[in-house]
C-alpha cells in the first residue's frame, strides 16, 4: 500500500497538471500585433491565471507569509534552512546532469551533513554551499529553447521549459523513492514550507508588485524576463542587461530629439 | 604615458624612414605620411584621454549623487523638503526627458505635444512621490563604489554595492547607466539592481497598459495621474 504522503503528492500533482493542460488549452495564441509583449502569445489566458494566482495570494499566501514574518528570526532561519535542504537532492542530481560534479558533491554533502538536524540548522560553511539548480537549468545546459511565456495556476510565471522543469523536479526528487516516517514528514512539509518561506522572504518585493504597479501582470512578466535573461543564454560576458534596448533607443533618431 | 609612448614610437619610426629615404620627393612623401601618422597618433592619444575622462566623470557624477543623498538623509527633513530635494536631484543628475521618452517605447512618436507634456508631469510626480515614500530606506543602507566601465561610445556603467546597515539583507549590486555626451557633462539614465533595469521594467509596464487600452496614450496618463494621487494620499 502506498504511503500517505506519496498519495498526497500524486493527488496534488495530477490535478495541477490537469489544470495546467486545461489552462493551456483554453489559451488561444494572440496575433503578434495584439500582444503587449511579443514573447507572450497566450496573454489573454495568462492574465486570467495570473488573476487567479493573485486571489490565492490574497486569501492564503500573503496572510500566512505575514505570520511567518512575525516569527523570531531564528525560527525563520530554521524554516528557510529546511526549504534549502529539501532542495539539495534535486540540486545534486541536476548538477550531475549538467556535468558539474563539484556542485553535485557539495549538494550531496550538504544534504547528508545537515540531515542530522533534518535541515533545520545549517552546519556547513557558506562558502561550501552548492549553487542551487533545477531541471530548468539542466534543460538550459542542454540548449533547450525556453518556449512561450506561461503563467501556471499556483506555480506562477515561467516558460514552457521552466514549467516542465518544475514538474520534472518533483519526480526527480530521490525522496520520492525513500520511505519511513521521517521521510514522509519531510516530503509532506517540504513544498508548503518552501512556498511560505519564498513568499515571506520576498514579502516587500511581491507586495510592491501587487499594490504599487500600474499593471501587476506586465510588471511581473518584465521582471521574470530580466531576472532569467542571463540564464537563458543572454549576454554572458556582462551582468548588465538591456544593452541592445538602450543602444537601439539612442541610435534611433527620436532618442536624441 | 600612452601619449608619450605614441610620441616615442613615432619618433623612432621617423629616424628609420629618413635613414632609408633615397630621394627628395620620397623624403617629402614620407614626411607627409609621418605627419599624418603623428597627427593620427595624437588623435588616438587624445581619444584615450577623453575615454578615461568620461569614465572618471561618470564615476564622479554617481559619487556626487550618493554624497548629496547621504547628506540629506543624515538630517531630519519635512515631507516638503524631501520633495524639493528629490526634484532637484532629478534635474541635476538625471536625463529625465530622455528617460521619460524611453519608458513610453514606440508610443512617444505618435503622442501629441500635450500628451507628452502630461506624461512628463505625471511620471515625474510618481517618481517624486515614490522617492518621498521610500526615503527612510536610504537611512538603512550604505553605498560602496565598485568601479566603472565604458559600454560602447555612449554609455558608462558605474557599479556599486548597497550594504544593509542593519545586516538583515545581503549586499545588492547596483549599476548606474550613465549617458555620456561630447558637448556637456554626463547624465544618469537608468539604474539596474540585480540585473533588473528600472527603465525597462517601467517601459514594459507602460506599453502593456497602452496596448491593453487599444493604443490609447491618454489611458496611461490617466492611470499615472490616479496612481500619483494615491501616493500623495498615502494609500
Amino acid at each position: 500500500m502506498p504511503h500517505l504522503p506519496k498519495m498526497l503528492v500524486l493527488a496534488t500533482i495530477k490535478p495541477l497538471c490537469l489544470v495546467l493542460c486545461l489552462a493551456l488549452a483554453a489559451c488561444s495564441s494572440l496575433p503578434v500585433e495584439e500582444r503587449s509583449d511579443i514573447r507572450d502569445p497566450y496573454e489573454r489566458g495568462n492574465r486570467r491565471v495570473f488573476a487567479f494566482n493573485l486571489e490565492v495570494d490574497d486569501w492564503l499566501l500573503e496572510p500566512i507569509a505575514k505570520g511567518y514574518l512575525y516569527l523570531p528570526a531564528f525560527s525563520q532561519d530554521m524554516l528557510t534552512n529546511f526549504a534549502d535542504w529539501t532542495g539539495q537532492p534535486s540540486t545534486a542530481i541536476n548538477s550531475a546532469l549538467q556535468g558539474r560534479g563539484e556542485n553535485a558533491m557539495l549538494a550531496l554533502l550538504n544534504f547528508l551533513i545537515n540531515g542530522v538536524t533534518l535541515g533545520l540548522a545549517d552546519l556547513t560553511n557558506d562558502e561550501d554551499d552548492a549553487e542551487p539548480t533545477n531541471f530548468n537549468d539542466t534543460l538550459v545546459a542542454w540548449r533547450t529553447p525556453p518556449g512561450q511565456y506561461i503563467v501556471a495556476p499556483f506555480i506562477g510565471p515561467g516558460t514552457v521549459r521552466s514549467q516542465l522543469g518544475f514538474v520534472v523536479d518533483i519526480f526527480l526528487n530521490p525522496l520520492q523513492f525513500a520511505s519511513g516516517n521521517a521521510v514522509d514528514a519531510v516530503q509532506l512539509a517540504s513544498t508548503p514550507v518552501s512556498i511560505v518561506t519564498a513568499r515571506g522572504n520576498n514579502f516587500d518585493l511581491i507586495n510592491d508588485i501587487k499594490y504599487n504597479s500600474l499593471d501587476p501582470y506586465s510588471r511581473t512578466r518584465s521582471l521574470y524576463f530580466q531576472f532569467t535573461a542571463p540564464d537563458d543564454g543572454g549576454d554572458n560576458e556582462s551582468e548588465i542587461s538591456g544593452d541592445d534596448d538602450f543602444d537601439a533607443f539612442i541610435d534611433d533618431d527620436f532618442g536624441d530629439l | 604615458m600612452k601619449f608619450q609612448a605614441m610620441m616615442t614610437l613615432t619618433h623612432s619610426s621617423t629616424t628609420t624612414l629618413e635613414t632609408y629615404s633615397p630621394t627628395r620627393f620620397g623624403l617629402g612623401l614620407r614626411q607627409c605620411l609621418l605627419r599624418l601618422l603623428l597627427a593620427a597618433g595624437m588623435l588616438v592619444a587624445a581619444g584615450g584621454f577623453a575615454y578615461a575622462d568620461r569614465i572618471s566623470d561618470s564615476s564622479k557624477l554617481v559619487d556626487s549623487l550618493v554624497a548629496d543623498i547621504q547628506n540629506i538623509v543624515s538630517q531630519d527633513r519635512s515631507r516638503e523638503e524631501i520633495h524639493q530635494f528629490t526634484n532637484k536631484i532629478i534635474d541635476d543628475y538625471f536625463d529625465y526627458g530622455l528617460m521619460a521618452r524611453f519608458t513610453t517605447g514606440q508610443y512617444w512618436r505618435a503622442a501629441s505635444d500635450s500628451q507628452r507634456q502630461a506624461y512628463l508631469t505625471a511620471y515625474r510626480e510618481i517618481l517624486l512621490e515614490q522617492a518621498v515614500r521610500n526615503f527612510n530606506y536610504f537611512r538603512t543602507i550604505d553605498y560602496v563604489p565598485q568601479g566603472a566601465e565604458a559600454k560602447g561610445e555612449k554609455w558608462v556603467i558605474v557599479s556599486g554595492l548597497i550594504k544593509s546597515l542593519t545586516g538583515e539583507n545581503p549586499d545588492v549590486v547596483i549599476n548606474w547607466r550613465v549617458r555620456t555626451h561630447a558637448d556637456r557633462p554626463p547624465t544618469i539614465f537608468d539604474l539596474e539592481i540585480e540585473n533588473v533595469s528600472m527603465l525597462i521594467t517601467q517601459r514594459d509596464e507602460n506599453t502593456a497598459v497602452i496596448r491593453q487600452n487599444g493604443g490609447d496614450f491618454d489611458a496611461l496618463i490617466e492611470i499615472l495621474e490616479k496612481r500619483g494621487e494615491e501616493l500623495r494620499q498615502g494609500t
